[in-house]
């Protein structure tokens, strides 16, 4: 099987089901030859593996895949695919900060659809149902480059039946749409409604419209699903416990309905959802790893340090092993009670000061 | 109406060019979200409800009128 078969497969199986041992047996070779393809595509990463030393054929585990910092995306042109590229998605970047460029190839997209769709369908069935998207239809027009908001309703849009959206946009302004959504409660509340937004979006715009407008639905089934933006409601002390409490008291369901979930630009295609137990799983084609903070070493379980994610799906980038600015938690690995194998961990915190690493000389040419 | 002519009607394109092997994306207007719309018409149009693999599964013409087969829709 070549390396695009294994791939495929690693998608069309049934997810979360291997073991720690397993999964390192499987995503191994395949990520030697992905980082073999991506050294003769493009220079930077060339010049990055050349100054390392390393003998791709010989790299002996997962941990020992060099780790590649985030921040690289915002620095350099990191396309590993030859051909024309089908978008390229940009980080959402805080004002004054260079946003990440990532490119996405035909390839690239194709695997991402089908494996979000995997993942979705582990957590809650293949019956596509009446979607709440919690932003503006803005966010996910194609422009020059799609932002992670928009890639994220894109990609979950594959669960919708009908697709409604809670804001329109004035002037780059998001205005509640209070008709819209009293319509859309109206004829579906009682069925299983899927909500997705962007965790600060949902705080600071909906839940304050819903107050404002003293709206309250009855909609037992809702889930509700979201992610990003933690560190703006740390800031205001908001914790998921009264997130989730909150969001399921206006829409009228149970808080074990709220469900966060961890993603990032980089790694459009997985999202991290919280399992029953409140622990996040990481797909067959994926893998999580922690980092000591100094040694960059991983770390064992209970250890928190910088989350790596490792990411077999993209051709037209390196995402096989990208650092994060996060702070997460291995909790354990092929015992988690919710019955999905492999490690399971929990996201802690997102890095107030970010590339203190020093490692703005990865990609320098020597 | 026929597949052709739901196709023809939401992509935007004259019903005498639709095809068995036109492919997803191949044509500007066949994105992600008019993906969508198309198969909200379908369901309409045929009183059917098409499942997540389903809609990834629609990848071109013919795997369209093989899926609403599945359905028993003759299409
Ligand atoms: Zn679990």
């Amino acid at each position: 099987m070549n390396i695009d078969q294994q791939i495929d497969q690693l998608i069309s199986e049934p997810q979360y089901q291997f073991t720690d041992a397993e999964k390192e047996k499987r995503l191994l070779p395949v990520i030697r030859e992905q980082l073999k393809s991506h050294y003769r595509n493009n220079r930077h990463v060339k010049s990055w593996l050349d100054k390392l030393a390393l003998d791709i054929d010989r790299i002996p585990s997962l941990a020992a895949v060099p780790p590649l910092p985030t921040q690289m995306f915002k620095y350099f042109d990191l396309q590993t695919s030859p051909g024309e590229l089908q978008r390229i998605l940009y980080s959402s970047s805080t004002s004054g900060q260079t946003p990440s460029r990532i490119p996405i190839s035909p390839l690239t997209a194709q695997r991402q659809t089908k494996a979000l769709a995997a993942i979705i369908k582990n957590h809650f069935g293949a019956k596509r149902r009446p979607f709440l998207a919690i932003d503006s239809p803005a966010s996910n027009r194609e422009a020059r480059g799609i932002t992670a908001r928009g890639a994220a309703i894109r990609g979950f849009s594959i669960l919708a039946r009908e697709m409604v959206y809670a804001f329109d946009d004035h002037d780059g302004r998001m205005v509640f749409n209070e008709e819209r959504v009293r319509d859309f409660f109206r004829r579906h509340q009682a069925e299983e409604v899927f909500a997705l937004g962007f965790t600060f979006v949902i705080w600071s715009e909906f839940r304050k419209a819903l107050l404002d407008a003293n709206l309250r639905f009855h909609c037992p089934n809702l889930v509700l699903v979201h992610g990003g933006g933690w560190k703006k409601l740390r800031a205001q002390s908001v914790s998921k416990e009264v997130f989730s409490g909150t969001l399921a008291g206006l829409l009228g369901s149970r808080p074990e309905n709220v469900l966060d979930y961890y993603g990032m630009v980089e790694q459009t295609g997985i999202v991290f959802i919280d399992c029953v137990a409140g622990h996040k799983h990481a797909p067959n084609f994926a893998e999580v790893k922690i980092r000591n903070y100094l040694t960059l070493e991983e770390n064992g379980i209970g250890q928190p340090g910088y989350i790596e994610i490792m990411n077999l799906l993209p051709d037209s980038y390196p995402g096989m092993s990208i650092l994060t600015e996060d702070v997460g938690e291995i909790l354990g690995a092929d015992d988690c009670p919710c019955g999905r194998k492999g490690k399971y961990f929990v996201f802690r915190s997102r890095l107030e000061k970010s590339e203190a690493r020093g490692c703005g000389d990865t990609f320098r040419e020597n | 109406m026929t597949v052709e002519q739901i196709f023809s009607e939401c992509f935007n394109i004259p019903v005498e060019q639709v095809h068995d092997n036109i492919k997803y994306q191949e044509i500007e207007k066949w994105d992600s979200l008019n993906h969508l719309k198309f198969t909200a018409r379908l369901e309409e149009v045929y009183d059917i409800e098409l499942d997540m693999d389903d809609i990834i599964n629609m990848s071109s013409v013919k795997k369209i009128r093989e899926i609403l087969q599945n359905y028993g829709v003759a299409a």
